[in-house]
């Protein structure tokens, strides 16, 4: 009986190739649950159960530069910062801008949107600082500051920390939350876009939450 | 053989406005950001080659544009961006290094006077090796994106979006 002697042989193969074949569905399985996400989904904003901000009052020698009313009945994007800042602040900035310019080809959407840097830094950025500063990137970006106390109340609202970081007296850096935040027209914290920040994302994602704002789902 | 030699000598010329060599170092693209006409500090990036068989270790930057230069990386610690000052870069042989937005940076305070895209900053890398690096970066407008391909992606919908301002126009070479 030789065949019964090949063919043994031949069905342990194949059981020995299902198995492995199962093995790999599984293990691909795990692996692929417990692998990173994307690196796209990196940049992905994280929605939140939109939170009313408790009023708030930034100022600089006694001059109101934005508060609560300021935000309401537009979105607004957020982004705390620092000019003396070489790296993050200029590169978001630039996205930002770039995003703005995208969003100009959106019919309506600028109408209601709103670019706000804040600076954490009123030691050395002043209004006329900051004005400079921002109006390069576009001059349609509001900009403001406030003492310690006033950046701290609304940063902790926001989930935004800082604090002065290493360096001299004239050239310190400042360690921030580099998330761009977005506030909905009921001044409601409504999302966090967390860095690296690209222009073509900042887009997709705020008019994305736009768009189910204004259609809530049913 | 003398045009060749002028072409040839004309080609080596030019190309080490943007790649300049020092003892198997090669620094590639070399580029500052346009900053605000009040900006105190702005960074430059750059790739660096090392195609000798030794590491070169660069410790620091000298420019005749900015009163001081120092190298620096951004990190994301605590949930905040952060910037740490690092004292010697490594290019081990034939290796490579990228300054790149976001991360290590050539951190370049007080210029002398405001840039422009554009302009050019010589750039004077020195190793700790005893050998140094001159290097010319063009001042242009650029996010975060760097030379990578999500960046060409961006300039690219730029270009295609764009209508007629180029303000926001990220320049790639």
């Amino acid at each position: 009986m030789p065949d019964t002697h090949t063919s043994k042989p031949w069905m342990k193969r194949i059981a020995v190739a299902l198995l492995l074949l199962v093995l790999g569905i599984v293990a691909g399985a795990l692996i692929s649950r417990n692998s990173p996400p994307p690196a796209d989904s990196g940049t992905a904003a994280q929605l939140l159960e939109p939170r009313a901000l408790q009023p708030f009052r930034l100022s600089y020698d006694g001059v109101p530069l934005l508060d609560n009313d300021d935000l309401r009945g537009k979105w607004s994007l957020l982004f705390f910062g620092y000019t003396h800042c070489p790296d993050v602040c200029p590169a978001t900035l630039a996205e930002l801008a770039r995003a703005y310019e995208l969003l100009a080809q959106e019919p309506g959407v600028l109408e209601d949107t709103q670019f706000i840097f804040i600076s954490v830094d009123p030691a050395r950025d002043t209004p006329e600082t900051l004005a400079a500063y921002t109006g390069y990137f576009n001059p349609a970006f509001i900009d403001a500051t406030g003492d310690h106390a006033q950046l701290t109340a609304l940063a902790r609202q926001l989930d935004i920390r800082f604090r002065r970081g290493t360096g001299s007296d004239e050239a310190y850096n400042v360690d921030h939350t580099s998330a761009i935040l977005l506030i909905d027209p009921q001044v409601r914290y409504h999302a966090r876009i967390k860095a690296p920040h690209h222009a073509q994302d900042i887009r997709r994602q705020y008019l994305e939450i736009r768009r189910q704002y204004q259609t809530p789902p049913s | 053989m003398k045009p060749l030699f002028t072409v040839l000598a004309l080609f080596f010329l030019t190309s080490t406005t943007w790649a300049a060599s020092t003892h198997g170092i090669e620094a590639h693209d070399p580029w500052v950001r346009e900053a605000p006409p009040t900006a105190k500090v702005l960074a430059a990036y750059l790739q660096l080659h090392n195609h000798g068989d030794k590491t070169h270790t660069l410790v620091s930057v000298e420019s005749p544009a900015f009163k001081h230069i120092e190298l620096h990386r951004s990190e994301e610690k605590d949930g905040m961006a952060t910037m740490v000052r690092v004292t010697k870069i490594m290019i081990p042989a034939h290796g490579k290094i990228s300054f790149e937005p976001g991360s290590l940076h050539i951190m370049l305070i007080d210029p002398v006077a405001p840039l422009k895209a554009g302009n050019k900053v010589s750039l004077i890398l020195y190793f700790a090796e005893g050998s140094s690096l001159a290097v010319s970066a063009e001042v242009r407008r650029g996010g975060a994106a760097g030379m990578n391909h999500h960046g060409m992606d961006h300039s690219m919908e730029m270009h295609k979006e764009s209508h007629g301002d180029m303000k926001n126009h990220e320049h790639k070479h």
